[in-house]
């Protein structure tokens, strides 16, 4: 039906039609993506953590996500956040000086485990965003101009190209297959947790038996376009359409460039200097001071 | 010149007792339109597929007989000659389509032949505006009905410009709209482009609108080989190897009965609403 | 529209009222549906693709559940948790393409599947296994096969017998024909006329193709742009070419010859060649 809508789906989530963005090369892109990703396993401090992650957040309203599908992320996000701290209250590490906090039989709480914790949880959440945006604001040909970009051989770029194209059928043939079961009378939510895996396993025979079938077609229609997988083609260089198309300028580089350095010196304020240490979150202090005092 | 020239072709998949192709022996023209028709299994797909090569290449069997592309046997023919001299769109829309976006589809066969940057650039332009798919070049395929897919699988051969060109089954995936927006498309390469088009199809008042020629296969036999006017005079005949003729097509052909005029009775829709115009009018 | 064949009885099998459905990106697939179907009816959806007639056959069985308005399946909600197991007994629908419903390792095995979802005892799932297969022409010398190595009129028939073996009231068949020559086609709709008058299921077919739905079919829903853009018997529905125009379908050929010769004494509702003929003659 004729509903104007923004976004556009991508096989693993949604990107908008039109985006500022856009402008820069998948290349740029990537880099970004790169560096957003390692700056917060280079940061101990939940705040300057927090900040990466407002300003994550500013880059997609820049960019013009719908935030709104950014919901469906939510749960992962709770589920991390459990995670880790049911992690370290049962398995307290023993960094600096350990403060009891509470102590319920054999369970103690100690301070120190739940600010790591929510040290690591930011740094994680930080992270996961990092490439929320980038799955957000690349389409799959951009990611494969990047990696063609960065002069990745043709015959990996297709390849990855390929797997991407078949997850995506995959997708839609799984997405069929459960409805075809519910329709014979399974209820999933009657399942336990371990039904429902061993109910993923049975979709296995007919998500292989099309893909089986699919692969020959697949093999068929490529060998009758006399496709040459390989880098050569007549003993010459084989020529790159969408390279030619989105060709990487002087521009781009020197935007990778920066950015790259940018995330250098920011590394080295940490590993030289400590900059970013948990010692020096100003709420750690404060609560230390706070504990220690009282 | 002929395009294509089969003789004595028989073929039996391994593993099968029966043959595939039974004695095979025909000839096409040059430019024209070429309509398979027959039941399922009745070997249609085989037949084109021994045209374009990909038996004996591609399946283990037993091959007997020459299939000729242009004067030239296919046995010393390269398969990269093949590919080029014939191109092939299948049924499945999604199986055709490997990478993520048209304009990449399109790129991706010709780049395959090695020509220049530019060039791929010009064809891809020129053919985008004769399938009408200028709207759809930046698109994954997701993104894309199975129609528009099946548009760009035929817009990716035509590309590569190849002297024939094979759909096999183009439309059984499809819906009406889509059919016949294909079948248009079929009009329009007939009209615009000089290449022998051979179309495998279940929809026989397409087929009878479109086609040149006709080849009715069964059982691994060609049991029929002639103009699409007169190929359905005997409607009994036709039927007896599970191919439907069109009931427009029977009805015209009891008014010409009736009325005791020889010769045959058009297939075409256009001309079949005209001859029994005159014939009512009488 | 009350008019002879298409409504043979007055029982409701199938009552939607203001049924909206929307898919989770917030597309409306379809808007206001309002429509009753009868018991032992031959209904067949046209339109083309994206015109929302499979989105909607997938509200009738329940795998989608209504954004706004009701289904009741023989007076079920379809709606309401847990309700599926109850449905299934009632309304049944065959995928397309038998690959994506068969994951069983036998053929047995297969058409056990749902009864045993039932949890219905292994002496009641083999008596239904027995009847469903042979119903739909299964022989039992099959039931230890892999239906992986089938060929495909098989693997469709298991199909139809794995969803015969739930005993459903309605049975919904997507696309019966595509892709099957003229002979396999008529023989797919003769055994499904067969569990329509003979075995009194209701029978819904979601098809592309106008010949079949003129041969086969009592009622024809036409649906356009996620709503229903006309309801009624054969005849009634492709007598109004300019209708089925805006969703993009044709009646079958000798329709369309009938009306292009309307001038000459022909009827606008021809939908067989046999009629076409008899219309001749009585101008004679």
């Amino acid at each position: 039906m004729a509903v104007e809508r923004k976004m556009q789906k991508t096989i693993i989530g949604f990107v908008p039609y039109q985006s500022p963005i856009y402008a820069l090369h998948p290349l740029v892109r990537l880099v970004i993506f790169l560096v957003t990703g390692f700056i917060p396993l280079f940061v101990e401090i939940p705040e300057v953590n927090i900040l990466f992650l407002i300003a994550i957040i500013g880059l997609f309203i820049y960019s013009k996500v719908d935030l709104k599908k950014l919901k469906m992320y939510m749960p992962m996000v709770f589920t991390v956040g459990l995670f880790i701290f049911v992690t370290y209250l049962f398995f307290p590490i023993a960094k600096g000086e350990k403060i009891l906090l509470y102590q319920l039989g054999a369970v103690k709480l100690y301070y120190n485990s739940i600010m790591w914790a929510t040290c690591i949880y930011f740094r994680i959440i930080a992270l996961l965003f990092a490439s929320i945006f980038y799955f957000s604001t690349n389409r799959e040909r951009d990611m494969l101009i990047a990696f063609r970009s960065l002069k990745m051989p043709f015959v990996a770029t297709y390849f990855l190209g390929l797997s991407l194209r078949a997850t995506g059928i995959f997708m839609e043939d799984y997405q069929i297959i459960r409805e075809a079961e519910q329709a014979r009378g399974l209820d999933v939510s009657d399942l336990s947790f371990v039904g429902k895996i061993k109910h993923f396993s049975m979709y296995m025979i007919p998500l292989f038996t099309l893909s089986i079938r699919r692969c020959e077609e697949i093999s068929v229609g490529l060998y009758s376009k006399g496709t040459v997988i390989s880098n050569k083609i007549d003993g010459r260089k084989r020529p790159d359409y969408l390279m030619s198309k989105n060709p990487v300028t002087q521009k781009d580089i020197f935007y990778s460039a920066a950015i790259v350095l940018f995330f250098l010196a920011f590394c080295s304020l940490q590993v030289f200097g400590g900059v970013f240490s948990l010692d020096n979150s100003p709420i750690n202090i404060a609560i230390l001071k706070l504990l220690k005092g009282g | 010149m002929n395009a294509i020239e089969i003789s004595g072709l028989n073929w039996k998949y391994s593993g099968k007792d029966q043959p595939a192709l039974k004695d095979i022996n025909l000839s096409i023209c040059e430019n024209t339109f070429v309509g398979i028709i027959g039941s399922n299994e009745s070997g249609k797909t085989t037949l084109v597929s021994c045209i374009k090569g990909l038996i004996p290449e591609n399946y283990s069997g037993v091959y007997k007989g020459e299939v000729k592309l242009f004067g030239k046997s296919i046995k010393e023919c390269s398969t990269v000659d093949i590919a080029r001299t014939v191109g092939m769109v299948f049924s499945d829309p999604d199986a055709q389509f490997t990478s993520m976006s048209v304009e990449e589809e399109i790129a991706f066969g010709l780049e395959n032949m090695g020509l220049p940057v530019s060039e791929i650039k010009e064809r891809i332009e020129w053919v985008s505006r004769l399938t009408s798919i200028e709207s759809l070049l930046e698109k994954p395929p997701y993104d894309l009905s199975g129609g528009q897919k099946q548009r760009i699988a035929i817009a990716s051969i035509i590309a590569m410009k190849p002297r024939i060109i094979i759909l096999d089954e183009p439309t059984s995936m499809l819906d009406p709209f889509a059919k016949d927006n294909i079948f248009s498309l079929l009009q329009t390469m007939k009209r615009e482009l000089k290449v022998t088009i051979i179309v495998v199809e279940h929809n026989i008042e397409k087929i009878a609108e479109l086609a040149d020629q006709i080849i009715l296969v069964s059982d691994g036999r060609v049991e029929k080989i002639g103009e699409s006017q007169g190929f359905f005079d005997d409607i009994e005949f036709i039927e007896s190897h599970s191919v439907k003729v069109p009931e427009a097509i029977k009805f015209i052909q009891r008014l010409y009965k009736e009325k005791g005029l020889c010769g045959s009775a058009p297939v075409r829709f256009d001309e079949i609403k005209k001859a029994a115009e005159e014939l009512l009018g009488k | 529209m009350e008019s002879e064949a298409g409504f043979l009885s007055t029982d409701k099998i199938i009552e939607v009222k203001g049924l909206t459905y929307c898919y989770s990106d917030g597309t409306k697939a379809l808007e206001d549906i309002n429509i009753d179907f009868y018991k032992g009816q031959f209904i067949a959806f046209i339109g083309q693709n994206g015109c929302g007639k499979t989105t909607f056959s997938k509200c009738l069985n329940g795998i989608f559940k209504p954004t706004e308005g009701k289904i009741l399946v023989n007076g079920l909600d379809t709606a309401l948790p847990r309700i599926n197991k109850q449905l299934v007994e009632n309304i049944g629908y065959v995928f397309q393409n038998p690959d994506h419903q068969l994951f069983n390792n036998s053929v047995y095995d297969e058409i056990a599947y749902a009864p045993r979802n039932l949890k219905l005892n292994e002496e009641q799932v083999r008596e239904r296994v027995l009847v469903a297969s042979k119903i739909s022409g299964v022989s039992e010398g099959l039931f230890e096969e892999h239906p992986f190595f089938l060929v495909k009129g098989l693997r469709q028939r298991i199909a139809i017998a794995s969803i015969l073996s739930l005993k459903p009231r309605v049975i919904i068949v997507d696309e019966p024909t595509t892709g099957q020559d003229y002979k396999q086609s008529i023989e797919v709709m003769e055994f499904l006329k067969m569990l329509n008058e003979e075995l009194g299921h209701t029978i819904i077919i979601v098809t592309h193709e106008m010949d079949i739905v003129a041969q086969y079919a009592k009622r024809v829903v036409v649906m356009n742009d996620g709503k229903v853009l006309t309801d009624g018997t054969v005849k009634e529905v492709f007598a109004n070419p300019e209708l089925l125009e805006q969703a993009n379908v044709k009646p079958p050929q000798i329709t369309r010859l009938a009306q292009a010769l309307k001038s000459y004494g022909f009827k606008n509702n021809v939908i067989s060649f046999d009629e076409m003929c008899e219309q001749w003659e009585s101008r004679v």
